[in-house]
């Protein structure tokens, strides 16, 4: 017979049109409802990766999606992605798959010389190599180090639209997996008239019972008789358990669907449920021998799977190395095929080995496989027994080293793990709030055991839940008596053995591992990379805990396993980002005229999510923004401040609760007058400032800073509901109800008084910091007298939805004055002229004395941060204060972030440029600073030194408020 | 008039909104002083129709009272010392949602259970959604959707985004009478 897989079969596969895809290059076919695994199996294609550290070559090891070597990279529209596991990945007309981690081909990678040198390769190599010189690190080897690994490339080509998206959904219970157990739990927790979300990774439901023909009836008239209220959510893997009953579960799309949806391909569910049925079946088991990785080498449970479910041999001469009844069944599959066996078996007898001599198989009792000959396929294995060994012919090797539960998301949901010994493997028990393990995933092994485990489950959550348990379950044929798996991990011989195929950790990794001190099995984890990899170690984890174990000299129970983390398998950022990508990254606030602004010609910059005008320019320079910060200083200008957050407070105490949050006093605030206020972190640290004007006599407006409104809102509504919490006072949020705009210039009260009705304006009558309700372009609205650019200034804000009019109303009153309406960058430069502050001195790191405010902050009562605020760090006369810098050489331009420095100390910055502005008013360009014992320093010379620019300039230091300090023009 | 076979129809529904906030311990005189205007306050997470208003609470002792465009402002007399009344007419945009997918694109955005046994008509819940504040009244044609206007067209354009498969569309406000007409006994 000749050598190597081929299809002998339909299996379950119904249609038998061909497809036609490729893979590196070449074309090949598959049927309808193949993987690229299967169809390139039956392809007679056996080598279909490079390994990650030794470059070797690798195959099939499974049939899922715990496959740690078949990865593949995949061509599609939206480029190019790595890490598809063949397993899982259906092929359809005119898929493209590469090969990763090979050059320059599959065949042929040089860099397997990786192997050769494999000696010095050892765990922790590169970080005990490449220490120095230290330079050489980020430079050379990290780059080199990163090029040789890598495990796959992405190369997105087109980002046009989301290729993945999020769904929310709700259930009473979830049920993970669709073997036996999930699937008569289904039908039960259905039949009982609870909402039932049933996942399955695989493309259909069925689990276990795919692969085993006696249970194909029974299965059908289980899916047939799920009830309405079982939704069944296929190629759809639980990848994560977060608690309080919230899982996540990663759906692949069908290529009929996804084509649907525009090309939508992944769907991340975040579901919601009241319990959790985990019946997620067990997962078979590598066994440590020299050169366990040869493609050809793959799990006895994969080769079932290929030749049931595909129809495909994963080989025409195999050898089976397995240590339990359970692996018998892919025997017996292979028999039926009129395949020829060679069956090792480490026990001296079993009622399976019996059962498959009794068909035909050959069944060396009492042995072991010691060796794989073959680089890029088996062509022999080494079957030792009695301490005697011979190699015998052979194209595969199929391998069980026992079943471990699936219980990485119960360990996720918080549970412990308790060792099993009859079956080798750590169970679990959810807490009976959190749900039930079913199955397989509880160590119950069997179809039928496994059915009756699952009704049992269902039945306990339906009690819990209070519904009403429907018909009992069809009765189903026994499980056939086994005998007991003997212990199998590590078969002790010279020569590389994997426990971790994907990252090359071989078991002399783990024994050094141990020898060097990091015995922990989590220690060890990171030592080696042992179960590191994107497969999380899901068919050798517990291999390596085994070898740890013998290291140790102690039980595999006490060594434990590696705790399992979300995501349960890989998943791609695409699909965490779901629909929030490009435009819908993050939400953009607009303002009421955002339309106006833009066919104005507007410059639009965001600042947090706003999108504000920064110059009515489309041009770069600061010709327009200067041209606009001169109307202001000169006639009049008017600019949408409508962003300021504002807080509506109203109550008895709301003068009270400001009293508590402001650092200065609003109870003598008289009504119709505004003050500006300044708040405390609760550390002592400036937090914001703003005007607060009082409407009424329990009724105040409290701006805030754009950027800090949120967390104003925030924590004042935190101070009123712990803090003050006997305080009457109501908090509003009403930012978006007003639109609002500064009308500033010499001019402004002129315009002012032809857009505002019922309010006399003079001097005398509204003051500056007066503010009142009035009828603004025909609507009710507010008028404060408050300025920001140091100019005489009223502010107007009308409801948004009449910002328009208003607007309009301004400008059209202006005209007459020449007024241009100004953006952000002009009220910039004026505040900074003026001498203002915003974010960038109200940065976090400073105080109110830092920022001459020392005299507001009142004598009399508590109010949040006055305590902190005279920590002695904070009253250092050496802490960087608010200053004003002007170069001496008035052509010279300042820069933010310059640092000052003393001429004679160049090395030591002395605080640095906050915000610069080339001035209107004054020649050259001005500049606020944050300087040490900086208001001892006035006229004082330093150095503002920009070394990225290469700029060193000579700067005087000035009181910040460059002009009009008596603050004659605001009180005109 | 939109296709029939839109999965979503959202439109933009013009609105007066005022929001009514009691005072300490006033809740109760508030709601008294209100139902004897007509005006039924309801409980905490729902909503209440009558006479062409919907009356919602979705914060402790707070009401959102939502009048058709040009209302009589004859609400303002509540307050006084029971309440702050603040005008959220301009700070709120509504949506009015519905369509075959309303719940599959709501779904796509919304953590809460839309199932009609735990969210029925008349219920109101305040949540996240494309990454913004939305106020959410189940009705029995569709869900209504208060969200702040400087956001409004970020999640506009998101529904209509994640929608698209599902034929989502602009299309003209439903009357609110049509919309809550069930809701009011």
């Amino acid at each position: 017979m000749s050598d190597g897989p081929v299809r002998v079969g339909p299996g379950l596969l119904t249609r038998t049109t061909p497809l036609r895809f490729r893979f590196d290059g070449r074309e090949y076919q598959g049927l309808a409802g193949d993987t690229l695994a299967s169809a390139l199996l039956s392809s007679g294609v056996r080598l279909i990766g490079r390994s990650f550290k030794y470059h070797r070559p690798r195959g099939l090891v499974t049939a899922g999606p715990e496959e740690p070597c078949a990865l593949v990279e995949l061509l599609g529209p939206c480029g190019l992605e790595p890490n598809r596991p063949a397993t899982t990945l259906e092929i359809h007309d005119g898929l493209q798959a590469l090969s990763q981690n090979r050059w320059p081909s599959l065949a042929v990678d040089l860099r397997a010389i990786n192997g050769l040198l494999a000696p010095f390769l050892v765990a922790g190599f590169y970080y005990k190599t490449f220490m120095w010189p230290r330079s050489a690190w980020e430079r050379l080897y990290e780059p080199a180090i990163r090029r040789a690994a890598g495990l796959g490339r992405l190369v997105p080509k087109d980002l046009s639209h989301a290729p993945a998206e999020t769904v929310h959904a709700h259930a009473d219970v979830l049920v993970v997996g669709s073997g036996a157990a999930g699937l008569v739990a289904a039908r039960r927790l259905g039949d009982a008239g609870l909402r039932v979300l049933l996942l399955e990774q695989d493309v259909t439901s069925g689990g276990g019972t795919l692969l085993d023909p006696a249970w194909s009836t029974w299965r059908e008239s289980q899916q047939r008789g799920l009830s309405p209220s079982v939704k069944v959510l296929t190629r759809t893997a639980a990848v994560g358990a977060y608690g309080h009953g919230v899982y996540a579960a990663f759906e692949t799309l069908g290529i009929e669907e996804s084509a649907a949806l525009g090309g939508l391909r992944e769907r991340l569910h975040v579901i919601r449920a009241r319990r959790l049925v985990l019946a997620s079946g067990a997962l078979e088991r590598h066994v440590a021998f020299p050169d366990n990785d040869r493609p050809g080498v793959m799990l006895a449970g994969a080769a079932l799977a290929y030749l049931r479910r595909y129809g495909v041999a994963a080989g025409r001469r195999p050898v089976f190395f397995v240590n339990s009844d359970l692996a018998y069944e892919a025997v017996d599959a292979y028999l039926a095929a009129n395949i020829r066996c060679l069956v090792v078996d480490p026990r001296r007898e079993s009622l399976a080995a019996d059962r498959a001599r009794e068909r035909g198989a050959e069944v060396r009792a009492g042995s072991l496989v010691t060796g794989v000959a073959g680089t890029r396929a088996v062509r022999g294995v080494r079957v030792e027994s009695g301490g005697r060994g011979h190699w015998v012919g052979a194209d595969a090797l199929f391998v069980s080293g026992g079943y471990s539960p699936a219980i990485a998301l119960a360990s996720e949901a918080g549970t412990s793990l308790r060792w099993q010994e009859d079956i080798c493997a750590f169970i679990a028990e959810l807490e009976p709030g959190t749900g039930r393990i079913a199955g397989a995933a509880r160590g119950l092994f069997g179809m039928a055991a496994a059915a009756e485990d699952g009704a049992r489950a269902a039945d306990a959550v339906i009690a819990e839940l209070g519904a009403v348990p429907g018909a009992p379950p069809d009765s189903v044929q026994p499980d056939i008596e086994r005998s007991p798996l003997t212990p199998l991990w590590d078969v002790g011989q010279p020569g590389k053995a994997f426990v971790d195929l994907q990252n090359d950790v071989t078991t002399e990794d783990v024994r050094l591992s141990a020898r060097e001190g990091f015995e922990h099995v989590e220690h060890m984890k990171r030592y080696t990379t042992h179960t590191m990899a994107t497969d999380q170690g899901r068919i050798g984890g517990l291999l390596g805990t085994a070898v740890l174990a013998a290291a140790r000299g102690v039980a595999v129970a006490q060594v434990g396993q590696v705790r399992p983390r979300p995501y349960l398998q890989s998943i791609p950022f695409a699909a965490l980002a779901g629909a929030e990508v490009g435009e819908h990254f993050k939400p953009k606030r607009r303002l009421p005229l955002n339309d106006w602004h833009e066919a104005a010609g507007a410059t639009f910059v965001a600042t947090g999510l706003w999108l504000r005008p920064l110059v009515y320019s489309r041009e770069a320079g600061w010709g327009a923004v200067l041209a606009e910060a001169r109307a202001v200083r000169s006639t009049v200008g008017v600019t949408d401040v409508s962003t300021l957050g504002k807080i509506d407070v109203q109550g008895k105490d709301a003068a009270r609760f400001l009293d508590l949050v402001y650092a200065n006093r609003f109870d003598n605030l008289p009504v119709g007058r505004a003050r500006y206020g300044i708040m405390l972190r609760e550390d002592g640290m400036l937090f914001d400032d703003g005007t607060t004007s009082r409407l009424g006599p329990a009724h105040y407006l409290v701006t805030t800073t754009t950027a800090n409104s949120s967390a104003v809102l925030e924590h004042l509504e935190f101070q009123r509901q712990t803090v003050a919490r006997e305080l009457d006072v109501l908090l509003t949020d009403v930012t978006d109800e007003w639109a609002q705009f500064a009308v500033a210039g010499p001019r402004a009260r002129e315009v002012v008084a032809a857009v505002v009705e019922e309010l006399p304006l003079a001097a005398t009558e509204f003051p500056f910091m007066a503010a009142a309700e009035a009828v603004v372009a025909g609507t009710r609205g507010r008028v404060f007298r408050i300025s920001f650019s140091g100019e005489l200034a009223y502010e107007l804000a009308v409801p948004a939805r009449e910002a328009e009019r208003a607007f309009t109303a301004i400008l059209e009153a202006g005209k007459a004055h020449g007024i241009v309406p100004y953006g952000l960058d002009a009220l910039n430069t004026l505040r900074i002229e003026k001498g203002h502050i915003t974010g960038a001195e109200l940065n976090g790191n400073t105080s109110a004395d830092d920022l001459g405010f020392a005299r507001m902050l009142k004598r009399e009562g508590d109010f949040i941060g006055k305590h902190l605020a005279g920590r002695p760090g904070l009253v250092s006369p050496e802490r960087l204060q608010l200053v004003g810098v002007r170069p001496l050489d008035r052509r010279l331009r300042l820069r933010n972030g310059a640092q000052l420095v003393a001429p004679a100390a160049p090395a030591k910055s002395l605080g640095y440029i906050t915000s610069s502005t080339p001035s209107v008013e004054l020649e050259g360009w001005v500049g606020l600073a944050l300087l040490s014992a900086g208001r001892a320093r006035k006229g004082e010379t330093l150095l503002a030194a920009s070394p990225i620019h290469g700029e060193e300039t000579a700067v005087e230091i000035t009181s910040p408020h460059h002009l009009d300090p008596e603050n004659l023009r605001v009180r005109a | 008039v939109s296709a029939p076979e839109a999965g979503l129809r959202l439109a933009p529904s013009p609105a007066q909104l005022l929001e009514l906030c009691a005072f300490r311990g006033r809740a109760d005189a508030l709601a008294a002083r209100a139902r004897a205007r007509g005006l039924n306050l309801p409980e905490f997470g729902r909503s209440e129709y009558s006479r062409g208003r919907l009356a919602l609470s979705v914060r402790p002792e707070r009401w959102l009272i939502v009048s058709p465009p040009g209302a009589a402002e004859d609400l303002r007399e509540l307050g006084s010392d029971a309440a702050a009344l603040v005008s959220q007419s301009s700070a709120l945009v509504l949506l009015s949602l519905e369509g075959a997918a309303v719940r599959k694109v709501l779904a796509r955005g919304l953590r809460l259970d839309l199932d009609p046994d735990g969210f029925p008509p008349g219920y109101a819940a305040a949540t996240i959604m494309a990454q913004v504040p939305v106020t959410l009244v189940r009705a029995p044609l569709g869900f209504i959707v208060l969200t702040p206007a400087s956001t409004a067209r970020h999640l506009r354009e998101w529904l209509l985004h994640a929608g698209h498969a599902f034929g989502a569309e602009s299309s003209s406000a439903l009357p609110y009478s049509t919309l809550f007409g069930a809701l009011s006994s």
